[in-house]
C-alpha cells in the first residue's frame, strides 16, 4: 500500500521512502552510514559525481536521508523532493524522479570497499563533530546516563567505535538483508495524479504497511537522583533534567501529558520561560520536552554559570508545583490554544502532513483533526494533577564551564 | 492597492502605501490555515551612526543596539510583556535582527485580526526604563554567552573580520558583553525615534486572509497614530578599503578537528545589480564546488574536507563575498589548495552544459522554497532589500548569462583572500 496525501498547496512533490525493521543497537553504525554509501556509485551511475549530477538536471532535486529511532523502531528515510512536475513544464520529472530513487536503493550489484572506506570515515568525522554543539552534546549525554542500558540511551547513528569496527565484508551482508527484510512503505504528497500512483506501485512492488506497537516499554526503578557533572571550556553552563513519566501515545492521560508539559516549558507562555527566564533572568533558553513513545519528558537550559544553583532551585519548584498545585482554568486554556495552533499549522507543512500520516498508520488510527482537537479541549487541571503525580526525578546532567 | 498576478508562479502580491509611509504588502494562499504576518523596520546592526531628526545632530551608538532594542521592545508601559500577549491570542510570536533590518512577527491560525493590531500596537509603543534595561542586560548576556560557544559563529565573524577593516559586517549582530552594558535608556529611544517611523517600515502578510480587510484595518490602525511626516534617515557608513585587514587568523576553542573559513572579499554593488551578482556568484560557486564538481571529489578524496563543507555568498550593503567553510585535519593545506582552484576559476574556459544545468537547478531550489509562508515571507522581505519583488527572481535568474559569471570570476583578487582558523583546545573533563 502507498500512502498518498494529494494536495495543491505545494510547489513541490515528496516522494518518501521510509524502510523500518526492529532497532538493535549493533546496527545502528550500518543503518546511519547505508544512505550515504549508496549515493557513491549505482549500477547506473559510476561515481558520485554521475549521481549528482543527475539530481542537478532534475530541475536541482534533493535527495534527503536520514535514520532515526521512532519507539523501538529503527527507520532509514528517503526523500526525493521535486519540483511540481506541472510548473516545471516537465511532465517525465516524476518518473524520471522515482526510477532515480529505484537506482539509489536498489541498483547495487558491486560495492566498492574504497568508497566505503572513505564514507566510513566521513561519517566517524561527522559524529565526533557533534560533540562541538554543546547543547545537543550535553543531552545525549543526560540519555547515555539516564538510559543506560536501554535502547534509548544507545548514540542512533552508532558510536565511533561501532562504525570503525563495521568491515567491507559485514555491510555487503548487511545490505542484503536490508534489502530482503526491511519493510518498506510509500508516501507520496503534493499535486499526485492516479498516474502517479499506479507508476509508483510498478516501479515499488514491494512496498506494503502494517500497522504494530512500537512504544519503547523499557524503563527502570528510580529510587535516587542521579547527578553527573562534567566540565569542558564553555562559557555557559548547559543544565539537563530528566524525568520518568510513564505515559506512552494511546495511554488515557497521554494528551493531558502532552498538556502538562507545555504548560510547564513547552512554549513562551509556559511556567519555566516565564520564570526561570523572565522573572530570574537566569537563562536565554529553557524549555520541556515530552517524549510519548517512550515515556520520559526532559528539561534543558543554558544558564549562567554564576547563577546555577538558583536556577536549579527555581526549575524544582516550578516541577513540584506543576506536581502538586492545581493549574489554573485560564493557564491550561492558554497551552491548548498553542497545541491547537501547533496541530493546525503543521498540516500547512509537507513534511510534517506526511510524518503525521505515517505514525497514524503506524498506530492503526487515523483521527481527523477536528477529533484530535476535541480530545486535547476535554482535558481539566484535574487530569494533569494525574500527570504530575507520575512524574519521577531522574538524572541531572551538567555540562559546566571549568571551575 | 495595487495588484500583481505572476502567471508562471500562481501567485498575486497586493501593494499598498500609506499616507504616513508605511508600506504593505500582501501574499494570500487561500488553501493554508494559517498566516504568516512581519512587521519590518530598516534597522539593524549596521545602523550605529545617524542623524537624529529630532536634534539634527549625528549620533554614535555601541554596538548590539538594534538587537537590544528587539528585545526591549517587548516590554510594555502596562508591566506586560507583548511575547506573552501575542501567546494569549493563540498565536507564535517571534523577533529577529539582522545585519540591516529588525522583524517582529506572527504565525497563526485564528484571531488574526486581533494579533495584528496587537503587533502593530507594541511595536508602535516604546518603553524603556533604566530597571528595565538592566535586567535584560543579563539576559542578552546569556544569549551572547551560548553564541560565543558555536564554533561555526565564531568562524563565521572570525573571518568577516579579517576581510572587513571597518564595515560594520565584522560586529556580531547582538554586539558583546562589553558594549551592550553601554546601552541605556535614552539611547535606545534616540534609536526607536530614528528608525521606528512607518515611512522606513513595512508590514508582509502572507496566508490564508481578505487582503481588503486586512488593508482597511491597518489603515484605521496607523490613521489613530498621528504620525507627522519624516525626511529619509541619514545613515553613516564608514568607508571600506579595497584591502583586507589581515590574510590569517587562528583561535583555539573546544573542537574535535580544525576548522577552515576561506574567504575572498569582492567588489560590491547595490540594488537589482547586487542581487543579479549574488546569483550568478552562487552559480559560479555550485558549477566548481557542488558535489558534483571535480574540486569537491578531489578533496573529498584526499580526506581534506567532509561532509560539513560549505561555501556561500554573502551579500549586504557595501559588501560582497564568497566563502567556504569546513572541518579539516589539515587546514594549512586546504587552504593553499581552495586557494589554487579559486584562483584558477579567472582563467577558467567555463563550460555552457554545466553553466545551463547549475541555471536549471538554481531554478528549481528558488521554486522549491515557494513551499512555506515562512520562506516567502522572509525572502519577500529580504528582496525588497535590493529593491526586487521575489516572483521576479527567475527572471533574474534566467537572465544570467555566462558573461556574467566570468565577470565574477575576475573579480577574484588573491591579495583579497583570507583564511581564518578555529584549532582544538584540549578540554579538561572531570565526573564528579
Amino acid at each position: 500500500m502507498i500512502l498518498i496525501d494529494q494536495t495543491k498547496k505545494f510547489k513541490t512533490v515528496l516522494i518518501t521512502l521510509k524502510f523500518k525493521r526492529v532497532a538493535k543497537v549493533d546496527e545502528f553504525a550500518f543503518r546511519t552510514l547505508l544512505p550515504s554509501v549508496l549515493r557513491t556509485k549505482t549500477n547506473l551511475y559510476k561515481n558520485r559525481q554521475q549521481f549528482n549530477e543527475k539530481l542537478e538536471s532534475l530541475y536541482g532535486a534533493s535527495l534527503t536521508s536520514n535514520t532515526n529511532k521512532t519507539g523501538i523502531l529503527s527507520i532509514i528515510h528517503v526523500q526525493l523532493k521535486l519540483v511540481n512536475p506541472t510548473l516545471a513544464l516537465d511532465a517525465s520529472l516524476f518518473e524520471e524522479g522515482l526510477n532515480f530513487l529505484k537506482e539509489y536503493i536498489y541498483g547495487h550489484n558491486t560495492f566498492n570497499e574504497k568508497d566505503f572506506e572513505l564514507e566510513k570515515s566521513l561519517l566517524i568525522e561527522e559524529v565526533v563533530a557533534k560533540e562541538n554543539d554543546k547543547t545537543r552534546f550535553a543531552l545525549t549525554r543526560l540519555f547515555e546516563e539516564m538510559c543506560a542500558n536501554e535502547l534509548y540511551g544507545a548514540r542512533v547513528s552508532g558510536t565511533k567505535a561501532q562504525l570503525e569496527a563495521l568491515t567491507f565484508k559485514q555491510f555487503k551482508k548487511m545490505y542484503k538483508d536490508f534489502i530482503q527484510k526491511d519493510e518498506l512503505q510509500i508516501i507520496l504528497s503534493g499535486d499526485v495524479t492516479p498516474e502517479n500512483v499506479a507508476l509508483t506501485q510498478r516501479v515499488f512492488p514491494n512496498a506494503s504497511f502494517s500497522a504494530m506497537d512500537f512504544l519503547d516499554y523499557e524503563t527502570k526503578a528510580v529510587n535516587t537522583v542521579t547527578e553527573i557533572v562534567e566540565h569542558d571550556k564553555i562559557s555557559q553552563t548547559k543544565l539537563n533534567i530528566g524525568y520518568r513519566l510513564p505515559i506512552r501515545q494511546g495511554d488515557p492521560k497521554h494528551v493531558a501529558a502532552v498538556l502538562f508539559n507545555a504548560a510547564l516549558g513547552g512554549y513562551v507562555h509556559s511556567r519555566l520561560f516565564l520564570n526561570v527566564r523572565e522573572k530570574h533572568s537566569l537563562c536565554y533558553y529553557v524549555s520541556s520536552v515530552y517524549d510519548a513513545y517512550k515515556g520520559i519528558m526532559f528539561i534543558y537550559s543554558g544558564v549562567d554559570a554564576k547563577r546555577l544553583d538558583l536556577a536549579k532551585k527555581v526549575i524544582d519548584e516550578e516541577v513540584k508545583r506543576m506536581c502538586t498545585e492545581r493549574i489554573s482554568e485560564k493557564e491550561l486554556a492558554l497551552s491548548k490554544q498553542a497545541l491547537i495552533n501547533d496541530l493546525k499549522e503543521s498540516e500547512d507543512s509537507q513534511g510534517a502532513r506526511q510524518n503525521l500520516m505515517y505514525i497514524q498508520m503506524l498506530l492503526g488510527k487515523t483521527p481527523t483533526l477536528a477529533e484530535r482537537i476535541e480530545k486535547i479541549e476535554q482535558v481539566t487541571p484535574d487530569d494533569l494533577l494525574e500527570v504530575g503525580k507520575l512524574l519521577l526525578k531522574d538524572t541531572v546532567y551538567l555540562l559546566d564551564v571549568e571551575r | 492597492m495595487e495588484k500583481v498576478y505572476y502567471a508562471h508562479l500562481n501567485e498575486t502580491v497586493y501593494q499598498h502605501t500609506l499616507a504616513n509611509g508605511l508600506q504593505v504588502y500582501m501574499i494570500p494562499k487561500n488553501d493554508f490555515h494559517k498566516v504568516f504576518a512581519t512587521f519590518t523596520t530598516h534597522y539593524g546592526s549596521f545602523d550605529q551612526s545617524f542623524i537624529s531628526p529630532k536634534t539634527g545632530k549625528k549620533v554614535n551608538q555601541p554596538e548590539g543596539i538594534a538587537h537590544f532594542l528587539e528585545h526591549k521592545m517587548f516590554s510594555m508601559p502596562d508591566k506586560t510583556d507583548a511575547f506573552e500577549t501575542l501567546s494569549k491570542f493563540g498565536v507564535n510570536a517571534n523577533a529577529y535582527t539582522n545585519f540591516d533590518r529588525t522583524s517582529y512577527l506572527f504565525s497563526g491560525t485564528k484571531n488574526i485580526e486581533s494579533a495584528l493590531t496587537y503587533l502593530l500596537d507594541f511595536v508602535q509603543t516604546p518603553y524603556f526604563t533604566v530597571k528595565s534595561v538592566k535586567k535584560e542586560q543579563g539576559i542578552i548576556a546569556e544569549e551572547l554567552r551560548m553564541y560565543a560557544d558555536y564554533p561555526n559563529q565564531r568562524l563565521f565573524y572570525g573571518l568577516l573580520q579579517n576581510l572587513y577593516q571597518k564595515h560594520p559586517i565584522h560586529v556580531e549582530i547582538g554586539g558583546t558583553v562589553e558594549s551592550i552594558h553601554k546601552i541605556t535608556a535614552k539611547k535606545l529611544y534616540d534609536a526607536y525615534e530614528t528608525f521606528y517611523h512607518p515611512s522606513n517600515m513595512e508590514v508582509v502578510l502572507v496566508g490564508n486572509f481578505d487582503p481588503e480587510a486586512m488593508v482597511q484595518l491597518i489603515e484605521d490602525n496607523q490613521s489613530k497614530k498621528g504620525y507627522s511626516k519624516q525626511d529619509p534617515i541619514q545613515r553613516f557608513m564608514p568607508k571600506e578599503p579595497k584591502a583586507i585587514r589581515t590574510s590569517h587568523a587562528e583561535i583555539e576553542m573546544p573542537v574535535v578537528m580544525p576548522k577552515l573559513g576561506l574567504g575572498v572579499k569582492l567588489t560590491p554593488s547595490s540594488g537589482k545589480e547586487a542581487l543579479k551578482k549574488d546569483i550568478a556568484l552562487a552559480i559560479l560557486m555550485d558549477m566548481y564546488f557542488s558535489n558534483s564538481t571535480k574540486n569537491y571529489q578531489q578533496l573529498l578524496q584526499s580526506r581534506l574536507i567532509n561532509e560539513s563543507f560549505e561555501y556561500t555568498s554573502i551579500e549586504e550593503e557595501n559588501a560582497f563575498t564568497m566563502a567556504f567553510f569546513g572541518d579539516t585535519v589539515d587546514p594549512t593545506l586546504l587552504k593553499s589548495r581552495l586557494t589554487q582552484m579559486i584562483l584558477a576559476l579567472k582563467r577558467q574556459k567555463h563550460d555552457p552544459v554545466v553553466f545551463e544545468r547549475h541555471k536549471k537547478s538554481t531554478l528549481g531550489s528558488f521554486v522549491m522554497s515557494l513551499n512555506s509562508l515562512e520562506s516567502i515571507s522572509m525572502g519577500f522581505t529580504n528582496y525588497l532589500a535590493n529593491g526586487v519583488s521575489m516572483f521576479e527572481v527567475p527572471e533574474i535568474i534566467e537572465s544570467i548569462t555566462l558573461k556574467d559569471i566570468q565577470a565574477i570570476a575576475k573579480d577574484i583578487q588573491p591579495k583579497r583572500i583570507s583564511s581564518f582558523v578555529v584549532m582544538p583546545a584540549k578540554a579538561q573533563k572531570a565526573s564528579v
